[in-house]
């Protein structure tokens, strides 16, 4: 047979895209599941690590279904918006919003014992590092200002200095620290050059040498935390 | 060309005809993929599969391919293995996934794979082109697991994901290379290799 | 000396070719051209050739640096001292700093040199003199309180990395001394970059620092947008302030310089368009003064970080930077203006002097080609023009 005809030619390459389009659909609709599931599943460890409950991609699901109690999601305004799905808030997208008052943020609620009522706040975090976007979860005690665990993770900070927000040690400092003084203004938590001081309730020890890394940290938890004010001071008791 | 054996065609590629210390191609994965071992083993394991199985069957397809569109075959049938195992990967190892992003993708253009259809699945019986597929894969993957251990040793003081640096030595003043990290260490390593290869196999050395 | 003499020359027979150590020739060459003019003779055509070796040009960038280094060992002990808030007399500030910098320069050379007598061994050629500048530049461009295992971690990249690789000592594309640094800022940058590693002692959190003190680099300050804190001029010109072992004093540097270009080893081309590279860009900045980081003025600009270290050491290494006269200028302009481009514009590095120079070195080749071509053709034009009028 010929095969430098062109009718062949044309025949041949329709069947084959049309033969490896239908397999590759197949394959893309079959796995889509099982992917959409890992994204939810990191999620969730993510949220959940923020409370300092660890979990594994395995036990996740069930941990998260039973510690997380409540979630909601809130306006600028300090209001609960009914009818969506804080879980399904996509923050990136939300801060793309040109309109403050149409940005949507969700809050998590975290019982983690069934027996008393002690009650975790759980925020999502997003902003820009030196590089490229960073983000994490804070949660917060009951009285809506003394930080009780955090999360921070980047795209691709420099090893060794701005990577270090990703590290345990880096992230146990903001606990214990308040974000309100003590008249009730919204001061966020600084990171400070340097060190600061031990009784500081408003800063952590800045990464010494990452220093475009710390200060956009200290942005996202500034701007993030802005925006869930109103309902904070709202709610804080 | 002249019949060779399988066991050569198997062997070859993983010395004397490696393709990336010999061919120098797939060099841009070997230095983005090869920070740690894991990522590096599960690179070096798709492109094994996508070579074999690409090569398994344009040489199975090799006589009805029209040599005007030879390459768009190629081309489309190495895309369409690539796109199942990136899903593969996404759907069953999400976090080795995550590290590898884009390159997966990017198997498509690596160098090896058209090399090795154009060279040797074109005009060979299916089963060696396999053997050739699998071969040139193993090939990549050694080079590839030698770089990451080298990285993932010095550079975070772990292998495979276990720290097997002790603390004692952090405390004593020791730390992780960052400069491992980056992809320019990955480069000096991949030259370094070479170096070694060519003074352990004199023939190699170009005149 | 006599004995000297006597001793090389029966050692010699054993070691040249078919003697019983000849594995070791390259050793005692390197050993007796040290001590001794060489007695090597040009073999074929005759060559005009300055009386001056390697080695001794070598030896006159050594004393060149000597200033820098003498008054970098008594900054070392003066911020020291600064900053545990106690005072000491002159000689007590430069034991302590002679005492902090002589292992960083013993290992870097013992480092060093080991790599190089190894290679020459294997190879079977001489061991390069090459080291020698290197191997004192490589301390002088470290903080204080670098530890000593990365310093010789470093000098071996650079030895076999920056030169080994190249074959060998003026063979090497990239200035060995600044790769070492290169090397130590990517692998390990809470080493060489921070508040706290700049003055000796500060790392160690039992020392106990004044209030107040900080023992950031005017470059730490500026890059941290504190500009109300950076040094006047006359501080920095002066020098006593914290930074590298060997760049913070100006004058000690411009000593140097000037013994370099006396001796007509140092090219002042290079080191004379790179300021002005600098400059230029400087006031380009001025112009736009969108930050206060662009609004600093050129002198103040000039005397901060490494610049002037580098653009009087380094900048001028003769195997490194481009050869031709007019490629120098270009080369230099260029270095002088990335250097400065970095150090504003971008956020990640503080100091743009050393990537900037080891970015030129892998242009100077390509600078020193189109100027050799350019002349060829303004050549060939003048040689038409005259054929045509005769």
């Amino acid at each position: 047979m010929n095969t430098e005809k062109n009718s062949y030619i044309f025949i041949y390459s329709t069947i084959m895209v049309l033969v490896i389009a239908a397999a590759l659909t197949v394959v893309a609709l079959q796995l889509k599941p099982a992917q959409e599931n890992n994204i939810r599943i990191e999620k969730m460890q993510n949220i959940l690590q923020s409370v300092k409950i660890p979990s594994t991609p395995k036990d996740a699901e069930t941990i998260y279904k039973e510690k997380i109690t409540e979630t909601f999601v809130i306006n600028t305004q300090g209001n609960i918006v009914e009818g969506k799905n804080a879980f399904d808030i996509n923050l990136a997208d939300e801060l793309k919003k040109e309109n403050d008052a149409e940005r949507l943020f969700p809050v998590f609620v975290c019982s983690p014992n069934k027996n008393d009522t002690v009650k975790y706040f759980i925020v999502q975090l997003r902003g820009k590092g030196l590089w490229g976007p960073i983000w994490g979860y804070m949660s917060f005690n009951a009285d809506l200002n003394t930080v009780y665990g955090c999360m921070f993770d980047h795209k691709g900070e420099t090893p060794g200095l701005g990577a270090e927000i990703n590290t345990a040690v880096f992230q146990s400092q903001f606990v214990g620290k308040k974000i309100f003084d003590e008249n009730n203004k919204f001061v966020s938590i600084a990171t400070v050059k340097g060190g600061t001081k031990d009784d500081d309730p408003h800063g952590v020890d800045a990464i010494s040498g990452g220093t475009i890394t710390s200060k956009g940290l200290e942005a996202m938890i500034y701007d993030c935390l802005k925006a869930y004010e109103l309902y904070l001071t709202n709610n804080k008791k | 060309m002249a019949q060779v054996k399988n066991s050569k065609l198997l062997a070859n590629p993983l010395n004397l005809q490696n393709p990336v210390t010999v061919q120098v191609l797939g060099i841009c994965s070997a230095l983005a993929v090869t920070v740690q071992m894991k990522p590096a083993f599960v690179m070096g394991l798709s492109v094994t599969i996508v070579t074999a199985f690409s090569s398994l069957i344009i040489s199975a397809l090799r006589n009805t391919i029209p040599n005007r569109i030879r390459i768009i075959v190629q081309l489309v049938v190495v895309a369409a293995l690539v796109i199942i195992v990136d899903q593969l990967l996404k759907a069953f190892l999400y976090d080795v996934s995550k590290q590898l992003s884009v390159f997966v993708g990017l198997i498509i253009t690596n160098c090896i794979l058209m090399g090795r259809l154009e060279a040797f699945a074109m005009g060979n019986k299916p089963f060696p082109s396999f053997i050739d597929g699998i071969g040139n894969g193993l090939g990549y993957s050694i080079i590839l697991l030698s770089i990451a251990f080298v990285r993932e040793l010095l550079g975070s003081g772990s292998i495979w994901g276990f720290k097997i640096i002790p603390p004692v030595f952090y405390q004593l003043g020791y730390e992780n290379n960052g400069l491992m990290i980056l992809p320019p260490m990955a480069v000096i390593l991949i030259g370094i290799i070479i170096w070694i290869q060519r003074s352990w196999k004199k023939e190699l050395i170009e005149k | 000396m006599k004995f000297l003499r006597n001793t090389l020359d029966k050692i010699k027979p054993h070691v040249q070719k078919g003697g019983k150590f000849q594995k070791f020739r390259s050793t005692f060459d390197a050993f007796e051209t040290f001590l001794y003019v060489p007695d090597h003779v040009t073999k074929s055509g005759s060559h005009i050739r300055d009386g001056i070796d390697l080695k001794r040009a070598m030896s006159v960038v050594v004393i060149a640096l000597m200033p820098a280094l003498l008054f970098g060992m008594w900054n070392v002990g003066y911020q020291h001292f600064l900053a545990i808030g106690q005072t000491a007399g002159f000689c007590e500030l430069f034991w302590y700093g002679f005492l902090q910098v002589l292992p960083i320069i013993i290992v870097s050379y013992v480092v060093g040199l080991g790599v190089e007598f190894i290679f020459a061994q294997i190879r079977g050629h001489e061991v390069n003199e090459g080291f020698l500048v290197s191997g004192m530049l490589i301390p002088m461009i470290m903080p204080v309180d670098t530890p000593l295992w990365m310093v010789a971690v470093a000098t071996i990249f650079a030895v076999i990395i920056g030169k080994e690789v190249f074959g060998g000592t003026g063979m090497n594309i990239f200035n060995p001394a600044l790769l070492a640094r290169a090397f130590i800022f990517f692998a390990y940058p809470s080493k060489i970059s921070g508040d706290f590693v700049w003055v000796s002692g500060l790392s160690d959190s039992t020392t106990k620092v004044v209030d107040g003190f900080s023992g950031a680099t005017p470059m730490g300050l500026a890059g941290q947008g504190q500009f109300d804190k950076i040094p006047d001029f006359w501080t920095m010109f002066i020098g006593n302030i914290p930074g590298s072992i060997g760049e913070t004093s100006k004058i000690a540097i411009l000593i140097g310089a000037a013994i370099l270009i006396i001796s007509g080893i140092g090219s002042f081309r290079i080191m004379l368009s790179t300021i002005l590279g600098g400059s230029a860009m400087i006031y380009i900045f001025n112009l736009f003064a969108a930050n206060p980081y662009m609004e600093i003025s050129p002198l103040v600009q000039l005397s901060m970080g490494g610049f002037l270290f580098g653009a009087v050491f380094m900048a001028t290494d003769p195997v490194s930077a481009s050869q031709t006269s007019t490629g120098k200028i270009i080369y230099g302009f260029l270095i002088g203006m990335i250097a400065m481009l970095i150090r504003v514009l971008n956020p990640a590095y503080p100091e743009g002097m050393m990537l900037a120079i080891l970015m030129m070195n892998m242009f100077a080749p390509l600078i020193d080609y189109y100027v050799v071509e350019a002349n060829i053709k303004r050549r060939l034009k003048r040689a038409k023009l005259s054929s045509i009028k005769s």
